[in-house]
């Protein structure tokens, strides 16, 4: 008690600028979709991203499976399929591994490595370290497919759906509590 | 001051000076003006210029600002244009350079980012009316930039994809060509826009250029109207100074009391002043302009006019005294001066009858006081005093009348008169010689005043009525002793206080002469009883004198007197001889005085005179021890005197340098002939006479005062006496002396007729 009694100053003064600080942030996340993609606490779901000039719209499971694992190589209209993924270890990809590939990182990696090997896939796939990397490039690429969070897009890049359920619709098949109970 | 001129070359020097010095000090005042009126076009020029030029320059300024920042912003916009378009192609072509796809990623999204500036750009310029880079070549930046954008898209889209290959083919093939089209574009728009920023500088170039060259037409037409500006001015100041200086040049002709009138050449007058119009009775507009001979024919035979004409041919001044002129009323005397000059002649008029009238008031006076002077009774004084009077005013009636205190009564001793006669003594009444007396002022009274008075009850009429009447009191003193009055009969004959001065100072002079000569009566006949007495006393004393003497002279005879006896009949005898010298002296004087001793002058010789008297004083000169000494004796012409009473004077001198000699003295007789004076000197080397004395030395019964110690019993009539005698005789007696060293008197003579 006389601790803090003596100090109270400088308690005060703590709080005032934690106050400021927490009050100053709350506007950006409000305001900023890519923050909060960033900060990873928003969107529920796994979404799936096609450059706005792909005619793709509409993919099942299968499709995304064969599209990512590199058993497709190019899209209807012949652009060659680019696919993008973000960095080992984070929640998204072993999300993505699980539900979409049926693999965890160690059964990727070492399909990767013998696609490469066989040459079955060529130049495997592009690695971002950030969802926001991820629509830029899907955005700048018009064969490129990748994943990310949902609420995590903008405007330059096309949600696809899944089985024809797009992620905010309900029957959604990779919703977030989903996503959250395949982690290992 | 004007009338202090006596000459008028002086006056015109001192016209021209006061001209030239008001000239002179208007043209200093008038460069000083031109100085400040260049001063101040000159700072109008400058403001004037300094206007347009500040109003030419801030356009030209404005012009070139607005180039300048058209060229600024143009250049800002194709640098930005180069930069972003390099910035495209440079992030586009770092993205091949990094197989990282964050990198290849951040680079193409810079690229994409550069190209929507480029895209913001042109469209910015092409949104501007007009375009600065020109429609056209806008036009077709955005056309060849959409194509190389739309090829950068793919390159980069290969490179994200990992076909670096296939985009470095792609970029070799469309992108650099098609980037190539866009750098030439803006390269181009560079040039327009150069050419552009030319055009207009030289546009600017050209209307600075414009603008120096109307200022230099400014410049230039201020300068001329700056100087006949000021030429104007000059003119005007000049214009005015030559005016004031006519103006008063003017003014000091009018103001010359002195007439003056200028003829031209062609014989018409020019110039007549106030003073000439009044002197000489003719009004300015009547005769300006025409000749002077004809406004005056008078002048025409005068010498006036030869005056002038010789005047003109000698270049001289020419002074003409006694100008005759008859004017409306009268004859006037002028003198006038004819002054030639290039122009004509300048004639000054002088009326000099007013001077001429002082001056005969002044002789008049003159004479006024002399005859009170030499009146030898009151008769005469007042006939002399009204014939003076008369010549200076109207004064036929002229009468003075005097107050006996005593009897009270008033007498008229002088009573001229038209109408009345002299009335007789009367005592005072109420007339107006009373009122002047009464008052002791003078009066001048027309019949306005008498009436007044009258009215008043201060007078009442006695005699004839006059037209106008002027009384001054004769005083003495404070008392008014009398009037001297003229009156006049004659209608419009009056008086005025001209005439009340000068009768006011003949009645001083007639008032002092009254008083005077009944002083000189009382004086004569104080005298004449002093004379009388003297001459009585002496006569009588002379007798009784003679018995003593005579008496004296016996007892010295007898024989047997006892010594001490006979020192006293001795005695005696000296004493009573002394005193018949007195008794004669006396005598001497009283009938010299009263005139009753005739001189009966004879051809006399001062030499056997002198001869004569050292003889009988010679024994007195041995006994005394002096040293006797005489010169000039030989050729002394004769004189006519006397000669009894000069041998007195001789012997008097003589026995006063014996008496006044201390013994063994030295005395020098000398006489001569000096011109047409016969001079007789003695000189002692005696007691001589204080300075302080020597003035006094001829009066009756006067004594220096060092003689007392020698002899106390003189008389101090001698000197008088000898004086007396030598005055009469017509000739001069004088004296020098120094105290204690002896004395010199001296006297002489007139020759007499029979010497030549």
């Amino acid at each position: 008690m006389i601790l803090v009694r003596k100090n109270v100053p400088w308690f005060t003064a703590v709080l005032v600028i934690l106050a400021y600080l927490g009050w100053g942030r709350a506007p950006s996340i409000r305001g900023n979709p890519e923050a909060s993609a960033q900060s990873g606490r928003s969107g529920r779901s796994l979404v799936f991203i096609v450059n706005k000039v792909s005619p793709v719209d509409n993919l099942s499971p299968q499709d995304l499976r064969r599209v990512f694992l590199g058993e497709r190589t190019k899209w209807p209209d012949g652009h060659k399929i680019t696919v993008v993924m973000q960095d080992q270890g984070t929640e998204e990809r072993d999300a993505f591994l699980h539900l979409v590939c049926h693999m965890n990182e160690s059964d990727y990696t070492r399909y990767v490595l013998q696609a490469a090997f066989t040459g079955a896939v060529q130049g495997g796939p592009r690695v971002l370290s950030s969802a926001a990397g991820v629509v830029k490039f899907v955005s700048l690429v018009p064969g490129a497919i990748g994943y990310v969070r949902s609420g995590e897009t903008d405007d330059s890049v096309k949600i696809i759906k899944v089985d024809g359920v797009s992620p905010n619709a309900e029957g959604y098949k990779f919703g977030i509590i989903k996503l959250g109970k395949v982690q290992h | 001051m004007l009338s202090g001129f006596c000459g008028c070359k002086e006056f015109i020097q001192w016209v021209k000076s006061v001209g030239q010095g008001r000239v002179d000090r208007v043209i200093n005042m008038t460069k000083r003006r031109r100085f400040e009126a260049t001063l101040l076009l000159i700072g109008l020029i400058v403001a004037g210029i300094g206007g347009f030029a500040i109003r030419d320059l801030r356009r030209a300024t404005q012009e070139t600002w607005q180039m300048h920042s058209d060229m600024v912003h143009a250049l800002d916009l194709i640098t930005e244009l180069q930069y972003q378009t390099q910035e495209t192609r440079r992030s586009m072509l770092y993205s091949l350079t990094t197989t990282d796809p964050n990198l290849q990623v951040n680079y193409a999204e810079g690229s994409r980012a550069a190209d929507k500036r480029v895209i913001q750009l042109i469209a910015g310029y092409l949104n501007l009316t007009p375009s600065p880079l020109g429609d056209v070549a806008g036009k077709r930046l955005l056309r060849d930039w959409q194509n190389y954008a739309k090829t950068r898209d793919d390159v980069v889209a290969l490179i994200l994809e990992g076909s670096v290959k296939e985009a470095v083919q792609l970029d070799l093939r469309a992108g650099f060509p098609s980037f190539d089209r866009v750098r030439d574009d803006v390269n181009g728009i560079e040039q327009i826009y150069k050419r552009r920023s030319e055009n207009q500088f030289a546009e600017v170039k050209r209307a600075f250029n414009r603008s120096i060259l109307r200022l230099g037409i400014i410049l230039c037409l201020s300068i001329i109207f700056a100087g006949v500006a000021v030429g104007q001015l000059e003119k005007g100041q000049l214009l005015e100074a030559i005016q004031g200086s006519e103006a008063r040049l003017r003014e000091v002709i009018e103001s010359i009391n002195e007439g003056m009138c200028v003829v031209g050449r062609d014989g018409l007058v020019d110039l007549w002043n106030r003073a000439a119009e009044v002197s000489l009775r003719r009004r300015r507009q009547d005769i300006v302009g025409h000749p002077l001979m004809e406004v005056f024919p008078d002048l025409q035979e005068s010498r006036l006019a030869a005056g002038i004409t010789e005047a003109r041919q000698n270049g001289t001044t020419i002074v003409l005294e006694d100008l005759q002129l008859t004017l409306e009323d009268a004859r006037h005397i002028f003198v006038a001066r004819v002054f030639p000059f290039e122009g004509g002649t300048t004639i000054f008029f002088n009326d000099v009858g007013e001077r001429k009238r002082a001056e005969k008031v002044q002789a008049a006076t003159f004479r006024a006081a002399e005859a009170a002077n030499a009146a030898s009774n009151l008769e005469d004084l007042f006939q002399s005093t009204h014939a003076i009077v008369n010549d200076l005013m109207p004064a036929k009636n002229l009468y003075v009348s005097l107050y006996n205190p005593e009897s009270e009564t008033l007498s008229f001793p002088y009573f001229i008169d038209e109408h009345d006669s002299t009335p007789a003594p009367r005592k005072l009444k109420g007339g107006l010689t009373e009122y002047v007396l009464r008052t002791g002022n003078a009066l001048l009274a027309p019949p306005k005043v008498v009436e007044e008075l009258k009215e008043k009850g201060q007078i009442e009429d006695i005699g004839t009525p006059s037209v106008c009447w002027l009384g001054v009191p004769l005083k003495k003193g404070d008392d008014s002793v009398g009037v001297l009055a003229v009156q006049s009969y004659t209608e419009g004959v009056t008086f005025g206080e001209e005439e009340q001065k000068i009768l006011t100072f003949v009645a001083a002079q007639i008032a002092m002469t009254i008083e005077r000569k009944r002083a000189e009566a009382e004086l004569t006949s104080a005298l004449q009883m002093k004379s009388d007495f003297v001459s009585f006393a002496t006569h009588q004393l002379r007798t009784p004198l003679a018995g003593i003497k005579w008496s004296l002279e016996l007892a010295a005879q007898e024989e047997n007197l006892s010594e001490e006896t006979a020192s006293f009949i001795q005695d005696g005898r000296d004493s009573a001889q002394r005193l018949i010298g007195m008794v004669n002296d006396l005598l001497d004087v009283s009938r010299l005085e009263s005139g009753k001793l005739k001189l009966a002058p004879k051809e006399t010789s001062l030499a056997e005179l002198t001869q004569g008297v050292l003889k009988d004083v010679s024994h007195q000169i041995e006994k005394q021890g002096h040293h006797l000494s005489v010169s000039g004796m030989e050729g002394i012409p004769t004189v006519l005197v006397d000669p009894q009473l000069f041998r007195q004077v001789i012997l008097n001198m003589v026995s006063n340098a014996i008496k006044y000699t201390p013994s063994g003295g030295k005395i020098d007789i000398n006489m001569g002939r000096e011109n047409s004076l016969v001079r007789w000197a003695i000189t002692d080397t005696g007691i001589g006479i204080p300075k302080a004395n020597q003035a006094h030395l001829f009066e009756k019964f006067y004594r220096a005062e060092n003689v007392y110690k020698i002899e106390t019993e003189g008389t101090g009539l001698g000197l008088h006496l000898v004086k007396m005698i030598v005055d009469k005789s017509g000739g001069r007696i004088w004296c020098e002396s120094e105290e204690n060293k002896g004395s010199t008197f001296q006297f002489t003579l007139p020759l007499s007729g029979g010497n030549g």
